[in-house]
């Protein structure tokens, strides 16, 4: 795809230049330790061994998921069209000789590495902070479900964040499209614990489905049809994002 | 190529629009199996409590520690709804390894129950017309109030794990369901909430037995599996249900515990249990009566003092006077009155005066007899009688609703407890 | 084919308001320096941002080059280097940074062209510093910087003497000229008749969403005392229409 190459390397490069990214690290690095200091605490003070060195990743993962991860998903899906529609500047990105889905393509994939980037940073952080306070309980198999579970976790996210690039590109205004993110997000998570009936129309509910992935008895046809949830849902979201996004006037 | 740039752009959206609501909907429609198994449960707890004549359930709960069997309860459950009877035997080993067997009977006439080593049947017959409709009946839990709002609280609260109750289709009918969670999956939460729950309890029951084997563990106490099983019968009812928690722990003395708690239920003989009353003949029985408590042993003069506090001190000034005339065919009479020593009726003006006929039904708290006060009001009022012979008086009863009630009294000095007068 | 540069057919964009322009047809030729003249509100940068690809026309087409905007976008703007309406450039990138994203869609853009680009434009003093601390001017030189970057045969330029002080202009006036001489053709909107009637060979004059009247330069010059009688004309002819 011609200038495809060109509009990714430049999307990576303004993403990496953006205080949003350390603040994210930053983040990041504080909801580890936090997880840390309360696991430690809970051991010391009640004798209870919540996690082992290898399930500490993955109670992080489970708080991280649902907080931190999406809402910088939001922040750099706004920054990439909102932030750029509004501060004039995708116009110098479009008149070049790429085409507009060539530029879609690589700000969406942008978003993906930065999701998926943003999981392995938290995972290698909270990998290592989970040998180095409970060494003795570490196992191959462990690290092999950890690693898995954060790769699984790596999809409902993105799809959710091709949503918010979808209201991105509705909605002008970028504080309109974050709060209207926020809401739908809380609302996708209220709906999938009060009609839990309907969670399987929610990209939010499957945020935990590495639990599916890492099962003992892993439950294929559940995954498969997760996968295919996903897969659509994900289709229509980018379709949708991309046919808005080619329409516009800049 | 270009001509076809909105046609791709349709097509790539409608595909994905169809693989996402058709997959959806039939996610939505095949539903976790921890929803079937949730109907499942459902269905037989109805047809328990209606529906199915009679059925034996059998329950074995055994806590081990490290593969050594601690605490064991069986008990063996016969119910009959169509003869509203039931017999139930229950078998605890302890931790000491005492065993003990209490067994009970209950019908629409008779209880009898006999309990550990004691060689004794005690025996209750009930008056015809008292109301043991629901006695013997097994309650639905799914229909008392609240368990809608119990319900969804735990379907949130298993939200991702729903998926680990796995389903299979039993070649000769019906379904079996299986699911088992290792440490990692059981979210830390939950894990801690339920570790410190089992510790709590461990404790609770070596501070109850001196003697008892269970380890106090101390450190590193984690859910270690959680597994369990479930046998559905091709009409749809559960007929067998395990279900194991494992926790592993360090005593104090360093040793590696694993706590497994194991339940199996089991439901069978549907429509082939007898339920049959124990043969009494020649046995030893102790009848115990019941009328509320009343019996005619209650028949006396019962007092309690009218005291005031006046210039500094506590004054008699009169007395309350409960005498029970006769206890005959489950109805109390009586006369209740109150005297007030001359000089002082300024001081309690209006003194009750009135007899009664109470008809307690022990099986409904909110039986009342009325009578009338000093002003010409009707009110109502109860009596209970205790173990030690005395008898405590409501008066001046508010009925609330039909299941609550309150004491309007509120005369100083006046708990309500009357004290045997007796001749001497 | 070659020698049309820009082939404009039947381009119509109407906002809800009622403004835009319509009914556009235009031939710029290879080597033409084009002037786009018009008040402010008559539709210029609407035009040119149809013809750059940034706003999609009601109806018509442009092609550069041969190649149609709508249907074969990245082989029309291969060639196009354009200012529209504003120059803008990254705030948290420096003027090299900001140059460097661009060149990775052309070909053959080196550093050296980098540092030549800035060089021409008069910014190589700024090339480190962040362009949010820059004023209008330099953005409209880092603007241009970016735009002659990959040596396009086309330039499309939206009132490229914005912001610009009279050395600026008077340097923006020289760049044009040199190019032109090398070959480049220019596209440019303006409503400063004067700097127009020095600079353009062809002049088309946009009054009220409509191009009045296309003709050289020199063409006009002979039938009028000045560009700015012609203006004048052209608009009181259409205006009474």
């Amino acid at each position: 795809m011609a200038g495809f190459k060109a509009a990714f390397v430049n999307e990576s490069i303004k993403l990496l230049k953006k205080k949003k990214i350390i603040a994210a690290a930053v983040l990041s690095i504080f909801a580890v330790l936090i997880g840390q200091i309360a696991v430690t605490a809970i051991k010391h003070g009640f004798g209870l061994r919540v996690v082992g060195s290898t399930e500490f990743p993955l109670v992080v993962l489970s708080g991280f998921t649902y907080t931190i991860l999406p809402l910088f998903a939001i922040f750099v899906a706004i920054d990439m069209f909102n932030g750029e529609f509004s501060s004039n500047t995708m116009k110098i990105t479009l008149a070049r000789p790429v085409s507009r889905f060539g530029v879609f393509s690589a700000k969406v994939l942008n978003l993906a590495l930065f999701i998926a980037a943003n999981l392995l940073f938290v995972m290698i952080i909270a990998l290592l902070a989970g040998f180095i306070f409970n060494p003795s309980s570490a196992s191959l198999s462990g690290i092999v479900s950890v690693v898995l579970s954060y790769a699984a976790t790596f999809f409902p996210v993105f799809v959710f964040a091709l949503l918010v690039v979808l209201l991105s590109n509705i909605i002008r205004g970028g504080l309109a499209v974050f709060f209207l993110s926020i809401m739908v997000y809380i609302g996708f998570n209220f709906i999938g614990i009060v009609f839990s009936n309907y969670s399987s129309f929610l990209m939010t509910s499957m945020f935990d489905w590495y639990t599916l992935w890492i099962s003992e008895t892993a439950n294929v046809f559940k995954i498969f049809r997760q996968i295919l949830i996903l897969f659509g849902c994900g289709i229509m979201l980018f379709t949708a994002g991309y046919y808005l996004f080619d329409r516009k006037d800049v | 190529m270009k001509l076809s740039k909105k046609a791709v752009t349709a097509l790539s959206f409608t595909i994905g629009a169809c693989v996402f609501i058709s997959t959806a909907f039939a996610d939505m429609a095949l539903g976790s199996g921890y929803d079937q198994l949730k109907g499942s449960i459902k269905n037989t707890a109805a047809q328990m409590e209606k529906g199915l004549n009679n059925y034996t359930i059998e329950t074995l709960i055994t806590l081990k520690d490290n593969g050594q069997t601690m605490v064991q309860t069986s008990t063996l459950e016969k119910i009959d709804n169509e003869k509203q009877a039931s017999e139930r035997s229950t078998t605890t080993q302890q931790t000491n390894g005492e065993t003990r067997t209490n067994y009970s009977y209950t019908d629409q006439k008779f209880s009898v129950w006999k309990s550990g080593e004691e060689d004794k049947y005690y025996v209750m017959e009930y008056p015809v017309d008292s109301s043991r409709e629901n006695w013997n009946r097994f309650d639905n839990p799914f229909n008392q109030s609240g368990a809608a709002e119990i319900e969804k609280i735990v379907d949130a609260l298993v939200g991702g794990l729903k998926d680990y109750v796995q389903v299979e289709e039993r070649p000769e009918g019906g379904r079996a369901y299986s699911g088992s969670l290792s440490e990692a999956q059981v979210p830390a939460a939950v894990n801690a909430v339920s570790s410190f729950g089992i510790k709590q309890l461990i404790s609770d029951q070596s501070r109850m037995e001196r003697d008892s084997k269970l380890p106090q563990m101390e450190s590193d106490i984690f859910v270690k599996k959680v597994s369990g099983t479930a046998v559905e019968n091709n009409a749809g009812l559960l007929e067998k249900m395990t279900g194991d928690v494992t926790l592993s722990g360090i005593d104090k003395s360093g040793a590696q515990h694993d706590i497994t708690l194991n339940v199996v239920l089991k439901l069978s003989d549907i429509g082939n249990t007898q339920v049959a009353m124990p043969d009494l003949t020649g046995a030893n029985i102790e009848k115990v009566s019941q009328s509320g408590g009343f019996s005619s042993k209650h028949v006396g003069t019962y007092q309690n003092n009218i005291v005031i506090e006046k210039d500094g001190e506590f004054v008699k000034i009169g007395e309350r006077i409960l005498e029970i005339t006769s206890v005959e065919n489950k109805k109390v009479t009586g006369k209740y009155y109150e005297t007030v020593k001359p000089g002082f009726e300024a001081e309690y003006p209006n003194a009750y005066n009135f007899s009664f006929e109470y008809t307690p039904d022990n099986s409904n708290p909110m039986s009342f007899f009325t009578y009338t006060n000093a002003q010409g009001e009707q009110e109502n009022g109860q009596i209970h009688p205790n173990d030690l012979g005395m008898l405590y008086l409501d008066l001046n009863v508010e009925i609330m609703d039909e299941h609550s009630y309150r004491s309007n009294v509120d005369i100083q000095y006046f708990n309500g407890e009357f004290n045997r007068v007796f001749e001497e | 084919m070659t020698n049309k540069a820009i082939e404009i057919t039947d381009l119509a964009k109407v906002y809800t308001n009622g403004r835009g322009i319509s009914d556009l047809n235009l031939v710029v030729d290879q080597g033409d320096i084009f002037g786009f003249l018009g008040p402010n509100g008559a539709g210029k940068t609407t035009a040119m941002k149809m013809m750059t690809g940034l706003m999609k026309p009601d109806r018509g087409d442009v092609k550069i080059f041969g190649a149609s905007i709508t249907e074969d976008y990245v082989n029309a703007m291969k060639h196009v280097g354009c200012i529209i309406e504003t120059a803008e450039s990254y705030p948290y990138l420096t003027a090299n940074e900001n140059l460097k994203l661009f060149a990775r869609y052309y070909p053959g853009v080196d550093q050296r062209r980098i540092d030549e680009c800035l060089q021409i434009t008069g910014m190589l003093k700024y090339k480190n510093e962040k362009s949010k601390k820059f004023s209008l001017g330099m953005k409209q030189r880092l603007g241009v910087a970016a735009a002659i970057l990959s040596k396009p045969k086309l330039l499309i330029l939206d009132e490229p003497l914005n912001g610009l002080d009279v050395e600026g202009m008077l340097d923006m006036r020289k760049m044009i000229k040199r190019l032109a001489e090398e070959g480049t053709t220019f596209f440019i909107s303006s409503h400063l008749i004067h700097d127009v009637e020095l600079t353009c060979t062809r002049i088309g004059v946009v009054y009220g969403g409509k191009l009045v009247n296309v003709e050289y330069t020199r063409n006009i010059l002979t039938n009028y005392s000045s560009l700015e009688n012609y203006f004048v004309s052209e608009v009181d002819r259409n205006g009474r229409v």
